[in-house]
C-alpha cells in the first residue's frame, strides 16, 4: 500500500440550492519520500485535495489512508491530533506570527510534539542561522517562506504539504524555496505534497497529479526528476 | 447612488450582525443612560407641578399672630390677581394611651367638593358629612387610626380646646392626600406636644370656633402658568411675597386698630358683668348659710333621739337574758324526769324478770315430778294386772285339783264336774255301777292321784306368794297416791305466782305511762318557753338595726351638712377669688390693651410645605448626578463605538481599495462606512434616547415615591433633547468615519489593495529584562501581543476601568449611603432612646432605673451657625455631664478616630455643617436664634455625624456666651431594652410622669432613615444595572473585534494543530490581562469618580459615608470580571467555529 492514497473521495458543497463537487472520486496515490506535485487551474480541487490531506477538512465519501490510517474516518479531536504529529504545513502567505521572532515562530509549532528539532537546528537547516531573533516584518518574503517551512519542518511531519509555497515570491526566491523543499525531501525523505498551478515547476517532482473539473485527469511519474535549478519558467 | 453600493451596504449590516449590534447597543444604552438620567431631574420636577397645578396648591400661605379679620381679607382680594381662600387651623394633641401625637386640624370649607385651593383626594372612605366626622392624612401620619376609629382631641395649649373648636371627638371617614403634604417622613413642625405634627386631620369649617381667620391660602394668577421650581417661577414668586409684605405691614397697623377699640368694649362689658355677678354671688351665699343652720337644728334633734332608743334596747336585752336562763333550767329538771322514769322503769322489768325466772323453773321442776309418778302410775297398773291373772290361775288350778282330790276321795260327782269342766259328757253309771268305757278314758287322762296332791302343795305355796306381791301393790299404790297429792300442791303453787307476776306487771306499765304523760306536760311548757323567747330576741335585734339605721341616717346627714358646710365656705373663698380674678383679669385686659403690640403676619410660599423644596433639592441633586455620571458614562461607549468603526473601515482595506479602483469617488466609497455607522448610531440614539427618557425618570421617581407623594408621573419625551443626542451621535460617528476612511482613501488604489504592512514585531522592554528567560512562551507571546497592540490595549483597558469605575461608583454611592444609619446608631450615638422632658427630672430618671436604664440629661436647641456668610441650620446641644455624656455620643474625626473631648474652649461640629459653610478648625462661627443676638465661638473640631447638623457646647461655655444655664429638656437613656413591648411599656410609663413631650428609640429612628434611603438607594440600583450593562456590551464587542482582527493568526494555529483550549488561551489571555488590568485601572479612577458623584448627590441636611467598603470594591472586580468571562464562554463557541480555511486566503 502507497504512503498516501485516496480513493474514491469525494466532497461536495452546497452553496444554496446548488450542490457543488469539489472532488469527485479522485483516487491517487503517493510513495513513501517522494515529492508529488498536484498541478489544475483555479477550481480544480487541488485546494480541496489539500484541505482533506491536511485534516483540515473531512470528505464525504472515500478513503483517505496516510501511512496506513484512514483520515476520512477521523472525528474533530483526531483530526486535531492528527495537524499537530504528522502534518507540516506551509502557507502561501507564510502565516507567520507578526509578534514572534523566527525562533519563536518555530517554537510555537515545536511546543505542541514532544519529539522536536529544536529552532536554532532547523533554523540553520533552512539557511536563517543569523536571522533567529528577527521578526517576520523585518524579514524579506523568501526569508519568511523558509521560517515557515522550518515551522513545518521542526515538528518532524511524516507529510509536508505546500499550498502555493512560491505563489508570493518573485523568481528567484521562489526558485530557491522550491530547492529547498526538493532538498529536504531528498535528504530526509520526507513525503512532499506541493500544490500548484505552475505547470513549469512539475518536472522536479516524482510524481505528478493532474487535476481537472474536481477529477483526476492523470498522473505522471517522473523516474528522474530535474533538480530545480535546471527548471526555467 | 447606485443601487449596488446601497446593497453593498444593507448586506454589511447582515453580514456583521453582532458588530452591528455591538454598536447599537452600546449606542443606545450610553444614551438612554444620558438621556434618561438628563430628563429624570426636569420629569420630577415637571411630575411635581402637575400634581400641584391639578390640585390647586396655594402659592402662598399666610398667618397672623391675631388671625385674621375680614377687612385683612377684603385688603388682599383688592391685590390684582390674587384670589384669597381663608381658613382655619389649629394645633392639638390627640389624647392616646401611648404616645402623645399632635396633629393640625384643619377646616374644610366644602366637604363635597373638598377644597377650592389645596384639593384633597380621599384615598380610601369618604369626605366628612357631619360634624362629628373628619378625614385623617394617609401617608402613615393618621396617629395609628383607620377608618372607623374615634379621634378624642384635647388642647396643646393652656387654652380651653372648647373655645376653638365646637367638637372635640371626631370619627375617621375617610383618608386624603394633600398637594400641601408630598412629604412621606414630615409633616412639619408645630408649637404644641413634641413641636412635631405627626398627623394632620381635615374637619367641617363649622366645626371651629374662632371670630377670624386662622390662615389664608393666596393662589397668584402669574404663578399658574409657570412650572414649580423653576427660576422664572421663584422669580415671581420672590416679587409676590415682597407685594404680600407690604399689604402685611399696612394691615398688621389697622388691624391693631381695630382690635383695641372692640377690646375696650368688651373689657367694659366685661366690668359690668362682674357686678352682677358679684351680687348674685353674694345672695347665694346667704342663702346657703341660712339652710346649712337649719340642717344643723335638725341633726342635733336626731342624735337625742337616738341616745333614748338606745337606752331601751339595752334594757329589753337584760330581760330576754333573765328569760334565757329560767328556760335553761326548765330544761334541765324536764331532762332529769326523763332520766329518772327511765331508770325506774328499767329496775322494776328487772325485778318481774326474775320472778318469771323462778316460776319458770318451778314449772320444770313440777312437770318433771308429774312424768315420774306417771311412770310409777303405770309401773303399778302392769304388777296389779300381772297379779290378778297369777290369781285367777291360781283360781283355776285350785279349783280343778280340788275336784280332783274330792274324786280320788272317792266322789263320782266331782268326776262328772271334771268331765264338764272339759267339755265331755259321760254318762251315768249303768244300773250296775259300772262305769262306762268313756268314761274309765277320762279317768285315765286324768292326772293321777300322786300328781294331785303334789300339785294341791304347789297351789298353797303360790297362793302365799300371791298375797304378799298383794301387799306390795297396795304399798306401792298407797305411795303413789301421796305422790300425786303432792304434785297437785306444786301445780296450785305455780298457777298462783304466775297470777302474781301478771298483776305486777300490769302494775309497771300503769306507772310508766304516767311517768311519760308528766314529762310530756312540761316539755310543752318548754318549748312554749322557747318560742317566746326567740321571738322576744328577733324584736331586741329588729330594734337594734332600727336604731343602727338611725344612726347612720344621722351620720350621713351629718357629713352632708359638713360637705355643704365645706362647699358652702369653698364656694365662698372661690367666688371671693373669682371675682378678685376677673377684677385682676379686667385690670390685666386694661394694661395688656394698653400694652399691645400690631399683630404679625407671616407670608409663606411653598418652601414652608414639609418636602416641598426638599423634593426641589432632590431633583436638583438627580440633576447633579446627571451632569456627571452620564457624560462619563457615553465617553466610554463613544470609545468603544468609534474603536469599533475605525476596525471595521481597517478591515476593509482591500474592499475600498476595489472600489477606488473601479472608479468610485471618495464619497462613493465612504457612504457604505458612513451608511452602517450613521444607521446603527441613528437607530441606537432613538431607541436609547426614547426608551431611557421613559426609564430612567419613571424608575427614579418611584424610588422617590417612597418619601414623597407624587401621584402624578409625567415622562414626556423630550424630542429636542433626544434630537440633540441623536445628532450628536451620529456627527461623532459621521466623523470618526469620516477621519479613518480619509487616511485610508488618501492611499492608492494598489496599495490598499495589498495586505497593510503587517505592524512590526519588536522588542518589547520585558525582553531586556533578565525575567524574560524565564516567562513562559505563552506568557511571552502574551506580553508581546499587548504591547503591539498598544491601540487596543489601551481602548480595552479604558472601556473596562469605565465600566467598573461606574459599577464602583453606583456600589459606593450604596456604600457611603447605606452605611450612615449603621454607622450613626451603632458607633457613634450608644443611646437606646432619647425623650424631651419640661419638668420632674427626678421622676423620670425613676421610672428609668425602674427599668434598668441609665440616662444622661442634655439641652437642645433648633439654632442657626453662620459663617462667612453662609448659614445652616443645627441643633445645639449642651450637655449638663460632659463625662457622663460620652457614653452616649462618640465625637471622633471620621477619618482618623481621634476621639475629640468636650471643653470649654469652643464648640465641637458635625463634619457636614463645617463642609457646608466651608469652615477650617479652630475658625469662629457665629450662632444665633434671632440675627439680632449672635454669639461668636470657635470651632474646635469637626466630628463624625451623617443626619442633621449639631452644635455640642459645654455648660459652662454655653452660661459665658447666653448668661444663664440651660434649661436641660432633653434625656439620652440606654439600658437592657431589647424588645418591642419593654420599649412600649417604658414609653408609656414615661409619658404617663406628664413630664415627658416624646419619647423616641433608635430602633424607630434608624427604620425612619433606612426608609428616607431606600429611594436613593433604587436610584443607585439603576446606576449599577446600566454600568453593568455597559460593561457587558463594551466587554463583548471588544473580544469580538480583537478575535477578528486576528482571525488569519487563530486560523493558522489551528491548521498546526492547536487545541481549542490552547487556542482560547492564545486569546483569552490576553483578555483576561487586559480585563484585570482595567478593573485596576477602574477601581482606582472609580473611588474618585464616586468620591465626586457621593459629594455632589450629597443632600444638605446628611452627609454620606465617605467610605467605599472593600465589598464593592471586590464587587466590582467580580462583575467585570464575571462579564469577561461570559462573554469568553460566548467567544469559545465562535472561536471553535472558525474556519481553517480563512488561514489559506490571501490577506484582503
Amino acid at each position: 500500500m502507497s504512503f498516501v492514497e485516496l480513493k474514491g473521495v469525494c466532497k461536495r458543497y452546497k452553496v444554496g440550492e446548488v450542490v457543488i463537487s469539489a472532488a469527485d472520486h479522485m483516487e491517487f496515490s503517493i510513495e513513501k519520500g517522494e515529492l508529488a506535485i498536484i498541478l489544475g487551474p483555479s477550481g480544480s480541487g487541488k485546494t480541496t485535495v489539500l484541505n482533506l490531506l491536511g485534516g483540515m477538512d473531512t470528505a464525504d465519501e472515500g478513503v483517505i489512508s496516510v501511512d496506513g490510517s484512514d483520515v476520512a474516518k477521523y472525528d474533530r479531536k483526531q483530526l486535531i491530533s492528527y495537524r499537530r504529529s504528522e502534518i507540516g504545513f506551509v502557507f502561501q502567505f507564510y502565516n507567520l506570527i507578526p509578534n514572534l521572532t523566527a525562533k519563536e515562530n518555530v517554537e510555537l509549532a515545536a511546543q505542541t510534539c514532544s519529539d522536536f528539532i529544536p529552532a536554532p537546528e532547523i533554523l540553520e537547516q533552512v539557511g536563517l542561522k543569523d536571522r533567529l531573533d528577527n521578526f517576520p516584518s523585518q524579514l524579506s518574503g523568501g526569508e519568511q517562506q523558509r521560517v515557515a517551512i522550518a515551522r513545518a519542518l521542526a515538528k518532524k511531519p511524516k507529510l509536508l504539504l505546500c499550498d502555493e509555497p512560491t505563489g508570493a515570491l518573485d523568481y528567484n526566491t521562489g526558485k530557491l524555496i522550491l530547492k529547498l523543499l526538493q532538498d529536504t525531501c531528498r535528504k530526509s525523505g520526507m513525503t512532499v505534497i506541493l500544490v500548484t498551478h505552475n505547470s513549469a515547476i512539475a518536472p522536479m517532482a516524482d510524481r505528478v497529479i493532474h487535476l481537472k473539473n474536481s477529477r483526476v485527469s492523470s498522473i505522471d511519474i517522473n523516474p528522474s526528476p530535474t533538480p530545480v535549478e535546471e527548471i526555467e519558467w | 447612488m447606485k443601487s449596488a453600493l446601497r446593497k453593498n451596504a444593507v448586506k454589511e449590516i447582515f453580514k456583521t450582525k453582532s458588530r452591528f449590534l455591538s454598536i447599537f447597543c452600546i449606542v443606545a444604552i450610553g444614551v438612554a443612560f444620558f438621556a434618561g438620567v438628563k430628563v429624570a431631574s426636569p420629569d420630577m420636577k415637571r411630575s411635581a407641578d402637575s400634581y400641584f397645578k391639578n390640585e390647586n396648591l396655594a402659592h402662598f400661605r399666610l398667618v397672623s399672630t391675631m388671625g385674621f379679620s375680614d377687612n385683612d381679607i377684603a385688603a388682599l382680594e383688592a391685590e390684582e390677581g390674587l384670589t384669597v381662600y381663608a381658613g382655619y387651623f389649629t394645633d392639638v394633641l390627640i389624647d392616646s394611651d401611648e404616645n402623645e401625637t399632635t396633629a393640625r386640624i384643619m377646616s374644610l370649607s366644602d366637604y363635597e367638593k373638598s377644597n377650592e385651593v389645596n384639593i384633597l383626594t380621599i384615598t380610601e372612605g369618604r369626605f366628612p358629612a357631619a360634624a362629628d366626622e373628619c378625614i385623617v392624612d394617609n401617608g402613615g401620619f393618621t396617629g395609628g387610626r383607620s377608618i372607623g376609629d374615634r379621634i378624642k382631641l384635647i388642647s396643646g395649649t393652656e387654652e380651653d380646646l372648647s373655645d376653638t373648636l365646637a367638637v372635640d371627638e371626631y370619627t375617621v371617614v375617610g383618608t386624603f392626600s394633600s398637594p400641601m403634604y408630598i412629604d412621606k417622613t414630615s409633616r412639619g413642625s408645630t408649637t404644641v406636644g413634641n413641636g412635631t405634627l405627626n398627623s394632620v386631620i381635615y374637619v367641617p369649617e363649622e366645626n371651629f370656633k374662632t371670630e377670624v381667620y386662622t390662615e389664608i391660602y393666596i393662589t397668584v394668577d402669574r404663578l399658574k402658568g409657570e412650572n414649580a421650581y423653576n427660576d422664572s417661577y421663584d422669580d415671581i414668586q420672590e416679587a409676590v411675597a415682597d407685594r404680600l409684605e407690604q399689604i402685611a405691614d399696612v394691615r398688621e397697623e389697622e388691624r391693631l386698630e381695630e382690635i383695641v377699640s372692640d377690646a375696650n368694649d368688651e373689657i367694659d362689658d366685661a366690668q359690668k358683668e362682674l357686678d352682677d355677678a358679684k351680687a348674685d354671688a353674694d345672695k347665694e351665699l346667704s342663702d346657703a348659710e341660712k339652710e346649712l343652720a337649719d340642717a344643723k337644728a335638725e341633726i342635733e334633734d336626731g342624735e337625742k333621739e337616738l341616745a333614748d332608743g338606745k337606752q331601751q334596747l339595752a334594757d329589753s336585752l337584760v330581760q330576754l337574758q333573765d328569760s334565757r336562763k329560767e328556760l335553761d333550767d326548765g330544761w334541765a329538771a324536764y331532762n332529769d324526769g326523763v332520766k329518772e322514769l327511765q331508770t325506774q322503769t328499767e329496775n322494776a322489768k328487772a325485778e318481774i324478770e326474775e320472778q318469771r325466772k323462778a316460776l319458770d323453773e318451778a314449772e320444770k321442776e313440777y312437770n318433771d315430778g308429774y312424768s315420774a309418778y306417771q311412770q310409777g302410775l303405770s309401773a303399778y297398773n302392769d304388777g296389779k294386772a300381772q297379779y290378778d291373772e297369777a290369781l285367777a290361775q291360781w283360781e283355776q288350778g285350785s279349783a280343778y285339783y280340788g275336784l280332783l282330790a274330792e274324786f280320788y276321795g272317792g266322789d263320782m260327782t266331782a268326776l262328772y264336774a271334771l268331765a264338764a269342766a272339759a267339755g265331755i259328757e259321760l254318762l251315768q253309771p249303768d244300773q250296775s255301777g259300772a262305769l262306762p268305757p268313756e268314761a274309765q278314758a277320762f279317768i285315765s287322762s286324768l292326772p293321777s292321784e300322786e300328781e294331785t296332791a303334789a300339785m294341791t302343795a304347789q297351789l298353797e305355796a303360790s297362793k302365799a306368794q300371791l298375797d304378799e306381791t298383794e301387799q306390795t301393790l297396795a304399798a306401792s299404790k298407797e305411795q303413789l297416791d301421796s305422790t300425786e297429792a303432792q304434785l297437785e300442791a306444786a301445780k296450785s303453787q305455780i298457777d298462783d305466782g304466775r297470777a302474781m307476776l301478771e298483776q305486777g306487771e300490769r302494775t309497771l306499765e300503769q306507772s310508766a305511762a304516767d311517768g311519760e304523760k308528766a314529762l310530756a306536760e312540761s316539755l310543752e311548757q318548754l318549748e312554749d318557753g322557747e318560742r317566746q323567747y326567740s321571738e322576744g330576741v328577733s324584736a331586741y335585734e329588729e330594734a337594734e338595726a332600727e336604731l343602727d339605721e338611725a344612726e347612720q341616717t344621722l351620720a350621713d346627714g351629718k357629713k352632708e351638712y359638713e360637705d355643704g358646710l365645706k362647699e358652702y365656705e369653698e364656694a365662698k373663698a372661690d367666688a371671693d377669688k373669682e371675682i378678685a380674678d376677673a377684677e385682676a383679669e379686667i385690670e390685666d385686659a386694661r394694661q395688656e390693651l394698653a400694652d399691645l403690640e400690631p399683630p404679625e403676619w407671616y407670608v409663606f410660599d411653598r418652601s414652608g410645605n414639609p418636602g416641598y423644596s426638599e423634593y426641589g433639592q432632590n431633583a436638583e441633586r438627580i440633576n447633579n448626578i446627571a451632569s456627571v455620571f452620564p457624560v462619563f458614562f457615553i465617553l466610554v461607549a463613544a470609545l468603544v463605538c468609534l474603536t469599533t468603526m475605525t476596525r471595521m473601515v481597517e478591515e476593509q482595506r482591500s474592499q475600498i481599495g476595489t472600489l477606488k479602483a473601479l472608479g468610485y469617488t471618495n464619497g462613493q466609497v465612504i457612504y457604505k462606512y458612513m451608511f452602517y455607522a450613521l444607521f446603527a448610531t441613528i437607530a441606537g440614539a432613538l431607541a436609547g434616547a426614547v426608551v431611557g427618557q421613559k426609564l430612567f425618570p419613571i424608575v427614579i421617581i418611584k424610588a422617590y415615591g417612597m418619601i414623597y407623594t407624587i401621584p402624578d408621573v409625567i415622562v414626556p419625551t423630550d424630542w429636542l433633547l433626544t434630537s440633540v443626542c441623536t445628532a450628536v451621535a451620529a456627527a461623532a460617528a459621521a466623523a470618526a468615519v469620516y477621519l479613518c476612511c480619509k487616511s485610508e482613501l488618501s492611499e492608492c488604489p494598489a496599495q490598499l489593495m495589498r495586505p497593510k504592512a503587517p505592524k512590526a514585531g519588536k522588542k518589547i522592554f520585558l525582553d531586556r529584562l533578565p525575567v524574560w528567560r524565564k516567562v513562559s512562551f505563552n506568557g511571552k507571546v502574551t506580553a508581546r501581543n499587548l504591547f503591539r497592540y498598544k491601540r487596543r490595549m489601551f481602548m480595552t483597558v479604558v472601556g473596562i476601568a469605565g465600566c467598573t469605575a461606574l459599577t464602583l461608583t453606583g456600589f459606593g454611592l450604596k456604600d457611603s449611603i447605606g452605611d450612615i444609619v449603621e454607622k450613626q446608631f451603632t458607633q457613634l450615638n450608644f443611646y437606646d432612646g432619647i425623650l424631651a422632658f419640661d419638668s420632674d427630672e427626678e421622676k423620670i430618671g425613676g421610672v428609668l432605673e425602674e427599668y434598668g436604664a441609665q440616662s444622661t440629661v442634655y439641652y437642645q436647641k433648633s439654632m442657626t451657625v453662620s459663617s462667612g456668610g453662609k448659614t445652616v441650620s443645627a441643633y445645639l446641644v449642651v450637655p449638663r455631664d460632659t463625662a457622663d455624656f460620652a457614653g452616649y455620643y462618640l465625637f471622633r474625626d471620621r477619618k482618623t478616630h481621634e476621639v475629640y473631648p468636650l471643653t470649654s474652649e469652643g464648640v465641637l461640629l458635625d463634619e457636614k455643617t463645617s463642609l457646608l459653610l466651608g469652615l477650617e478648625r479652630d475658625g469662629e462661627i457665629g450662632l444665633y436664634e434671632d440675627e439680632t443676638d449672635v454669639k461668636n465661638v470657635t470651632a474646635k473640631a469637626f466630628i463624625e455625624n451623617y443626619p442633621s447638623h449639631y452644635i455640642y457646647m459645654t455648660e459652662e461655655l454655653y452660661v459665658k456666651l447666653f448668661g444663664e444655664v440651660p434649661e436641660y429638656n432633653m434625656m439620652a437613656f440606654k439600658g437592657d431594652l431589647d424588645t418591642d413591648e419593654k420599649r412600649d411599656e417604658l414609653a408609656a410609663e414615661l409619658l404617663d410622669t406628664g413630664s415627658v413631650l416624646t419619647v423616641s428609640y433608635k430602633n424607630s429612628l434608624m427604620n425612619t432613615m433606612n426608609n428616607i434611603l431606600t429611594a436613593l438607594n433604587s436610584v443607585v440600583a439603576v446606576l449599577i444595572v446600566s454600568a453593568g450593562a455597559l460593561a457587558f456590551v463594551v466587554l463583548y464587542n471588544l473580544t469580538n473585534i480583537n478575535i477578528t482582527e486576528r482571525i488569519r493568526e487563530i486560523a493558522t494555529l489551528k491548521v498546526m494543530g492547536f487545541y481549542d483550549t490552547e487556542v482560547d488561551g492564545y486569546i483569552f489571555r490576553e483578555n483576561l490581562l487586559l480585563t484585570l488590568m482595567g478593573i485596576a485601572a477602574g477601581l482606582f479612577g472609580g473611588t474618585f469618580l464616586a468620591m465626586f458623584i457621593i459629594q455632589t448627590a450629597e443632600i444638605d441636611l446628611v452627609m454620606f459615608g465617605r467610605e467605599i467598603k472593600v465589598s464593592s470594591y471586590l464587587l466590582s472586580a467580580a462583575m467585570t470580571l464575571l462579564f469577561s468571562i461570559v462573554v469568553a464562554l460566548y467567544m469559545h463557541r465562535r472561536l471553535k467555529k472558525i474556519d481553517m480555511i480563512e488561514a489559506l486566503k490571501s490577506v484582503e
